[in-house]
């Protein structure tokens, strides 16, 4: 490229953003996440869920990963009278940055979906990938939830892979200790 | 009757003056509680005063606590599907847990580092012990769509006057997310060839040592100022394209490493021309990568380096490029990771190249370096992570690979054998925590076989 094509350089970036549409980090709200995890629902319950000190302990026992928040935000899905599911949204650091998903918990304990809410980073957006979003479909605390065992690791994505992975374990805990009985 | 009514008048008198007296003592006791009231008004308002002052110095202090709370809001309605944009409704998992800690909502910070060693089995005298760098992420979120990342690093140690060691920055640019699928970057950046130039934290490759062929081949680290559009399709096709600085030939210092002894590394960089790169990646099966990349720059500059000294050698006339290509892949499944790659360059006219630098050898009796005409490697890498427990893993691994920077030279020059070799390496990394890694591994040199040694290393990140 000679220098008379520099201003090629300076065209890249104006063309790009002139030509794209205004889009943020945000990938899905919380009730499209619901609905997309569970579609059959007709209602999504928030309940109000907290967490105590020795449940907390529990949950990290079981899932390997320390329980944050007190607070988790749980819906429950249902359709008329049958409860179908839960919902929890969470977040999960990425490389540097957080990562906001939703995963759908069957009454007694399967994941029905895991979908990711917001992404932030400028790499490592793999994880959004439905075809490896959908190895998490049916696993259960019972799941080593192990990168490369029985989660596909993503090649350049390590930390985000890993991440969501024990997130969602994590969620499977909570379901556990808190929401298994509670119909 | 004059006289009892003078006797009540004295009467009279006489019990009137204690009564005067006791009104005056009133007053006075009336003004000294005045007195004190206003004085404990005055003192009431002057600690209403220093409580606001204390108040507001609580809340200048916690600012930061709230500000980190900005980033994980509770979602504190928790009514029937709530509306609230997906920000307000995400944030839950307060802690920062895993890398990078947050200093507000907006800027974080995380790094690497390494130290190693080399025990080499024919002379122990080359043995060497080394920090081999420590390198800091900061990274600035200024708003969904713009964000700052910055990697600074300082290798072996020490960087002074008298040391080996160097300061540099690795990567310093702006990233602008157009949309879910285009990405706009801009500043100085990692460029998109191989696996090692843009995941080279020590936990995450095997080996203690970089593999040859992403050094010698690749300049691991490589990097370039410039402009680049980037993003992934939903089918799993990764992209990135750009527009950046180049090569400078006429600064070449190691024929061990082409690009590693010509990169610029924006340090004022000669840009009279600038290189174009494209990659293409797919990932669209889980655990699956397949990809390549290609770069091509004028590397002579208009002849930049002897316009600006002209002791140097002259370059005019010479209108050299360099290109380089790869392809690269990668498997994983069920604990087993398989990898390879294969990457050439070239240099155009490197015999005119050459033949200028050999002319000026010859009359000033110096030894700089003639650029090849062609430099490749290849490797292939298997690896199996052994599940120890909790986080901890054990990964044995093996490589070879070859690797020929002087694969073809042009005027009939021959290669020096050190820049051509086939090695085997084979080793473990264990991972006590998935951030933190020991390796140990041992490396058989086929053609140099001075250089067979072992190695210890010791990796971090967060």
């Amino acid at each position: 490229m000679s220098h008379r094509n520099w201003p090629v350089l300076a065209a890249l970036p104006v063309l790009a953003i002139v030509a794209a549409p205004a889009w943020a980090a945000d990938y899905m709200t919380v009730e499209q996440a619901q609905h997309a995890l569970i579609p059959q629902a007709q209602a999504f319950t928030a309940i109000p869920l907290t967490l105590t000190p020795a449940q907390m302990t529990r949950i990290r026992q079981m899932s390997g990963t320390p329980q944050r928040t007190a607070q988790p935000k749980v819906w429950r899905a249902q359709r008329g009278a049958a409860m179908l599911g839960w919902i929890i949204v969470d977040e999960v650091i990425g490389k540097h940055e957080f990562i906001t998903y939703a995963t759908g918990i069957s009454p007694d304990g399967h994941v029905l979906g895991v979908e990711i809410l917001s992404y932030r980073e400028s790499k490592g957006g793999q994880v959004r990938d439905p075809r490896w979003r959908d190895k998490f479909r049916g696993k259960t605390l019972a799941d080593p939830f192990r990168l490369n065992q029985d989660i596909p690791n993503i090649s350049g994505a390590t930390l985000s892979s890993r991440n969501v992975t024990d997130g969602v374990k994590r969620l499977l805990a909570i379901h556990a200790v808190a929401l298994a009985h509670a119909g | 009757m004059k006289k009892i009514a003078a006797l009540l008048a004295a009467t009279c008198l006489a019990t009137a003056t204690p009564a005067i007296a006791a009104d005056v003592s009133l007053e006075a006791q009336v003004a000294q509680l005045k007195a004190q009231v206003a004085a404990q008004n005055e003192l009431l308002a002057s600690q209403a005063a220093r409580l606001e002052q204390i108040e507001a110095r609580l809340r200048a202090a916690s600012e930061p606590a709230q500000s980190l709370a900005v980033a994980a809001p509770p979602v504190v309605d928790q009514g029937t599907t709530p509306a609230s944009a997906p920000t307000q409704a995400l944030a839950v998992n307060a802690g920062r847990a895993g890398s990078g800690a947050a200093f507000g909502s907006d800027t974080t910070i995380g790094g690497y580092g390494e130290i190693t060693y080399n025990g080499y089995l024919k002379d122990s005298s080359r043995n060497q012990a080394d920090l081999k760098r420590l390198v800091l992420f900061v990274g600035h979120r200024f708003s969904d769509k713009l964000s700052f990342t910055s990697e600074i690093e300082v290798e072996h140690a020490v960087a002074s006057a008298g040391d080996e060691g160097e300061v540099a920055i690795e990567q310093a640019y702006l990233d602008y997310a157009i949309n879910s699928s285009l990405n706009l970057k801009a500043g100085l950046f990692l460029m998109p060839f191989g696996f090692l130039n843009r995941s080279h934290e020590p936990p995450v490759f095997y080996g203690v040592e970089r593999n040859e062929v992403e050094t010698r081949i690749i300049p691991s680290t490589w990097r370039e100022g410039g402009v680049s559009l980037y993003g992934s399709t939903p089918f799993g096709l990764n992209y990135d394209v750009g527009v950046t600085t180049g090569f400078d030939i006429a600064k070449l210092d190691d024929a061990g490493a082409p690009l590693a002894g010509s990169h610029q590394e924006l340090q004022l960089a000669k840009a009279s021309n600038l290189s174009f790169y494209g990659s293409l990646e797919y990932q669209g099966v889980p655990g699956l990568l397949v990809g390549g990349a290609v770069f091509s720059g004028n590397a002579t500059h208009n002849n930049a380096d002897f316009k600006a000294d002209n002791a140097l050698p002259d370059f005019s006339g010479i209108t050299s490029r360099i290109t380089l290509w790869d392809v690269h892949g990668r498997w994983q499944h069920k604990g087993f990771d398989f990898q390879a790659l294969y990457a050439r360059g070239t240099v155009s006219r490197a015999a005119a190249l050459d033949g200028v630098v050999a002319a000026y050898n010859a009359a000033n009796g110096t030894v700089l370096t003639l650029a090849p005409s062609a430099f490749y490697g290849w490797y292939a890498q298997g690896a199996y992570s052994i599940a120890l427990g909790g986080e901890a893993t054990l990964d044995p691994f093996v490589r070879y690979e070859k690797f020929d920077t002087q694969a073809v030279l042009p005027l009939g020059l021959l290669s020096d054998p050190v820049n051509r070799d086939r090695l085997l390496t084979t080793g473990l990394s264990f991972h006590p925590l998935r951030s933190v890694v020991v390796k140990v591994d041992y490396q058989k040199f086929f053609q140099n076989k001075d250089n067979n040694r072992f190695n210890l290393g010791l990796g971090y990140m967060f």
